[in-house]
């Protein structure tokens, strides 16, 4: 009886059984790839960050530059009028990469830059320009944030975890109090103490607002990354691969680093991708009460406190609303799909959490898919 | 119940008093005293204000006097060093003491006149998002996978994914320019709260929405929904009867940080609607150094956010008889 | 003779998942008289649960396709039922008893309740009613303080309890057919030993038909007079459980009796099993499933496949069935 007469085996090598021996990560990526949303959102996301990090050589109008106007220009559509002549070189203090790559930008492009596309603000500046620009602002705080607030939970997290006992019992008992504090007060007082002390903190420390900014918010959002990664800690010190390899002699570092970290990570990259549309967020509602990044520097926050002011009851400046709404949304929109994405691909545990609704006997050779947990 | 009672209460005093301390060092740890802002203050009347509000006193005695229901009559005052002037009676004592910037007001005064306005904003906001989230969570986990759904949920990301400025902006333009139908700011009527009630609920009602739809699935996709069916029991006393309760669950525990965020958030929706709600004024007094002011606006919030806290968790019992109140979960 | 409880001809259930169509049921046939008992015996995933929920129309569609050439509970075609007619045969005139009173209660509902809303769904009375007739139905089960039980949770019971409430639940309405879907699996030996004595007493006392679906033969022993023996969503044997116990014709049925130890057998033997695994159910190929795992297959059980046939044991009062080529041989041998 040879193997081609009987053909009880899976068909092609496409399922989950096969790929189980590539490991984690790739199985994670093959998952990911198959969720259609996510893919979707992850090119977004690449297409728009490159847009976003190769602003300053891209031929934009400046995004400060005032053109002496008494009220905001119209879109003039790229196909009505596509490139234009009248480039200033106007930014606001850039660091030494994007200044070289702003005269690379006016090497090549001299003082062409591309037209209105999407209208201008209430001073003339480019709005394309501006949300381009406000980009690479809302995406540093985010991520600056989001990273400092990993460090803090993660270091907090695993070391309550580890350490277990009495000073975990502790150290989760002050993460519970901080929670029930509303935290935004804190940064508010945070942000306006340090304001007072800003003059000498950029000069001796060399610290600016945005730095006090990350700061301030990697001190709140450190929460809730200390207790999923204290609560991932603990459950893998009892995991039988960790007990195992404790038996074997392995010192305590190995472990953490061999065998607990990246078991954690999964778990703090989906968590990432989740706090960083909640940081942006919270960079603009900091500086719509002029807490956050000031003038002439553009954040997508300040681009909402501009659409914000558009609405007078005498003209509604539409394009100043919904452009920057359109782009700040599309792109939080991305990373929540994207993140609930690698959640369902990352955590096999939270991917079964609820149960397909075919019964039991047939569910493993049915492709049901979790939902998105919140 | 009592020990679950007292130990909610001793967290509460711990979580207040934390509060209390930390901003007062905090506040004090401002540079520039609360009247800076104004011109033309002469020293003898700078040092005057210092005096009537005890700022030259030093920092612990301040504390002292902020937190204790001491009563600073002449003789105590007199013993801590003071200079016999009666001060306020402490927070312990549920006075939080003169404002700095409004200064024929009491702090008090000034939260009593501004919750009822945040509360009933707060209220309309917590309102809209549990009936909007709940009924699109609903239909959205019974039409899973149809038009509705997806539409449903692109919503529902969109509203987590805005910030409630921008939601303000776009019902401003909908429901006052184009579609006039309620005022575009300011307090009076219940008119006044529609918009900013939307704007402040929207991102909740769409998170809740998806709590709900999850929840719902879970629940619906577990056995004993089997037996219900089994039994015979129509579809909408399976789904009202038997799923909701499970599904809801969720919510429920969320109900709790969405009221903490809705108070945050008012922050900022009673500033596009110029509400004057216990939100404008704590950025106001946060700027201003209005110390007294913004640590009573935290205060009351902390209190509210607890209280709501313990409410959720007697709910959660209620829900589900397998919780016992007092046990970490 | 008077009408089958439950006369079903060829059902056939099936999944259709993104990864193809899985075959769950395919062709089962049972009929039942009153106060009869039907074994259904197989492993897991041979279709043996799917079968009962197929029958109260619980199996969700989409993804599954059920399809039968009859279904007749007491003379009435089920799957021509209205979803209306259906709910008011569910629950009332059939009744269904699931595997793990565990997940099958309602955790957040007090037994009582559970119980009563069967009564007052299918019948008029009172609330007070019901609840009277809920803590009838506890008393009947064996609870012991059905008074204050009735208020209970259920995470507040144990397990064999839990399992009693079930079939509580089961004859609130007096069914004429209980449908036990592994009613003891998820239970201690001596509780299971008690559950089934429970089910004889109440067929005894109400005289209606069970299908006693498990996946253990010594169930199957002591409370069943039919069998029906499923592998791979088909069945392969049918036969009163004498009969197939004392001869099995099918192969699969002949390891699955071997497989299980016996009180009168050699204390120092071993005990067989069947070699490999059951086949996946999406691909049904024109073979015998049990082929690969079989002892006597040949070449031709992997070309075709062996339709369930009737087979005349001498000594054997009923006609038997089995699906296998060799039955007859098996069948012979033995006289």
């Amino acid at each position: 009886m040879s193997g081609r007469t009987w053909r009880f085996d899976l068909p092609a090598p496409k399922s989950d059984a096969v790929s189980r021996s590539d490991g984690p990560w790739r199985e994670g990526w093959r998952r990911l790839r198959r969720n259609r949303a996510a893919s979707i959102a992850l090119w977004f996301l690449v297409a728009f960050g490159s847009v976003s990090l190769l602003a300053p050589i891209l031929p934009l109008p400046s995004p400060v530059a005032l053109e002496l106007q008494d009220e905001p220009q119209a879109p003039t559509p790229p196909w009505t009028s596509f490139i234009e002549h009248g480039f200033h070189d106007e930014y606001w203090q850039l660091g030494a990469i994007d200044r070289a790559l702003v005269s690379v930008r006016l090497h090549v492009f001299g003082d062409r830059q591309t037209a209105h596309w999407l209208g201008t603000d209430s001073k003339g500046r480019d709005l394309l320009s501006r949300i381009v620009w406000g980009s690479r602002t809302s995406f540093g705080v985010a991520l600056m944030a989001t990273l400092t607030s990993l460090l803090i939970g993660v270091t907090w997290g695993a070391f309550a975890g580890l350490a277990g006992g009495r000073t975990d019992a502790l150290m989760m008992r002050l993460v519970d109090v901080l929670y029930s504090l509303p935290f935004i007060f804190v940064v508010i007082f945070l942000v306006t103490i340090l304001n007072g002390w800003r003059d000498v903190l950029e000069r001796r420390w060399g610290i600016d607002r945005e730095v006090l900014f990350y700061l301030a918010i990697g001190a709140v959002y450190w929460l809730t990354m200390a207790r999923v990664v204290r609560g991932q800690v603990l459950s893998l010190r009892h995991a039988e691969f960790v007990q195992a390899a404790r038996q074997m002699g392995a010192s305590s570092a190995r472990i953490l680093f061999v065998h607990v970290l990246p078991n954690v990570m999964s778990i703090v990259i989906v968590y990432l991708t989740l706090s960083i549309p909640a940081v942006m967020l919270f960079e603009s509602f900091l500086t719509f009460l002029g807490l956050g990044i000031e003038a002439p520097k553009v954040s997508w926050g300040s681009l909402a406190v501009d659409s914000a002011e558009a609405i007078n009851p005498l003209h509604v400046d539409w394009w100043l609303v919904v452009w920057p709404a359109a782009a700040m949304a599309s792109t939080l929109l991305a990373l929540n799909v994207l993140g609930d994405g690698l959640r369902d691909a990352l955590d096999p545990k939270l991917r079964h959490a609820h149960r397909p609704s075919v019964p039991p006997e047939i569910a493993h050779s049915s492709t049901v898919r979790a939902e998105p947990a919140p | 119940m009592i020990r679950f009672a007292l130990r909610r209460l001793g967290w509460f005093v711990l979580t207040l008093w934390a509060v209390v301390s930390v901003s007062f060092v905090l506040m004090h740890a401002v540079r520039g005293g609360p009247f800076d802002g104004e011109r033309a203050l002469s020293p003898a009347i700078e040092a005057n204000l210092n005096a009537r509000y005890h700022l030259d006193w030093p920092l612990l005695k301040q504390y002292a006097a902020y937190v204790g229901p001491l009563e600073l009559g002449p003789h105590r005052a007199h013993f801590l060093g003071g200079d016999g002037m009666r001060t306020f009676g402490g927070v312990l004592a549920g006075d939080l003491g003169p404002s700095f910037r409004y200064r024929d007001f009491s702090v008090n005064d000034i939260l009593a006149q501004s919750l009822p306005i945040s509360l009933a904003l707060g209220s309309v906001a917590l309102m809209f998002a549990l009936v909007v989230g709940l009924s699109a969570g609903l239909a959205s986990a019974l039409w899973r996978g149809t038009a509705w759904d997806v539409g449903l949920r692109l919503f529902a990301t969109l509203g987590i994914a805005l910030p409630n400025f921008v939601i303000a902006g776009f019902l401003v333009i909908l429901f006052v320019f184009l579609v006039p139908l309620f005022p575009v700011a300011g307090y009076g009527t219940w008119r006044h709260l529609v918009l900013p009630g939307i704007a402040l609920g929207l991102p909740f009602a769409a998170y809740i929405a998806r709590l709900t739809r999850t929840g719902m699935l879970d629940a619906l996709s577990q056995d004993w929904i089997r037996t219900a069916h089994a039994k015979g029991l129509p579809p909408h006393v399976v789904v009202l009867r038997h799923a909701l309760k499970s599904g809801i669950v969720p919510v429920v525990s969320y109900l709790g940080p969405a009221v903490a965020g809705i108070l945050t958030g008012s922050l900022v929706i009673e500033r596009i609607f110029a509400i004057p709600g216990l939100g404008s004024h704590f950025v106001n007094s946060a700027l201003n150094r209005d110390y007294t002011l913004a640590m009573g606006v935290t205060i009351l919030y902390t209190a509210l956010v607890c209280a709501l806290n313990a409410l959720v968790d007697v709910a959660y019992t209620w829900l589900d008889p397998r919780v016992r109140l007092g046990e970490p979960s | 003779m008077s009408v089958p409880v439950l006369d079903v001809a060829d059902l056939r259930v099936r999944f259709d998942t993104e990864r193809g169509s899985v075959h769950a049921v395919d062709g089962v046939s049972l009929t039942l008289d009153e106060g009869e008992t039907l074994g259904i015996v197989g492993e897991s995933g041979s279709g043996k649960s799917v079968t009962s929920l197929a029958l109260f129309g619980l199996v969700p569609r989409p993804p599954g396709v059920v399809s039968a050439q009859r279904a007749r509970f007491l003379g009435r075609d089920l799957f021509a039922m209205s979803p209306r007619e259906l709910r008011s045969v569910r629950g009332k005139d059939m009744a269904l008893v699931f595997q793990d009173p565990q997940s099958a209660l309602n955790p957040l509902m007090t037994v009582g309740r559970q119980l009563s809303e069967v009564v007052e769904q299918h019948e008029n009375g009172t609330r007070d009613a019901a609840r009277r007739r809920a803590h009838d139905a506890l008393v009947e089960v064996g609870i012991p303080d059905p008074a204050a039980r009735i208020d209970a949770y259920p995470h507040e019971m144990s397990g064999g309890m839990r399992q009693r409430v079930m079939i509580a639940m089961a004859l609130m309405c007096r069914p004429k057919l209980l449908v036990a879907d592994e009613p003891t699996t998820a239970l201690d030996v001596t509780v299971q030993a008690q559950i089934l004595e429970l089910f004889a007493d109440i067929q005894r006392r109400h005289g209606m038909a069970i299908v006693l679906v498990t996946h253990s033969l010594g169930v199957v022993a002591g409370t069943c007079n039919r069998v029906n023996v499923m592998y791979a969503g088909r069945m392969v044997e049918a036969a009163s459980t004498e009969a197939l116990f004392a001869r099995p014709l099918h192969p699969y049925t002949r390891g699955l009796l071997r497989s299980v130890p016996r009180i009168d057998g050699d204390p120092r033997a071993r005990l067989d099993s069947i070699p490999g695994n059951p086949p996946d159910a999406m691909h049904p190929d024109a073979a015998c499933s049990f082929a690969p795992r079989c002892p006597h297959a040949v070449a031709r059980c992997a070309r075709e496949k062996p339709a369930l046939e009737s087979i005349v044991v001498r000594d054997d009062a009923q006609p038997r069935q089995a699906a296998c080529f060799f039955a007859r041989d098996f069948a012979q041998a033995a006289t």
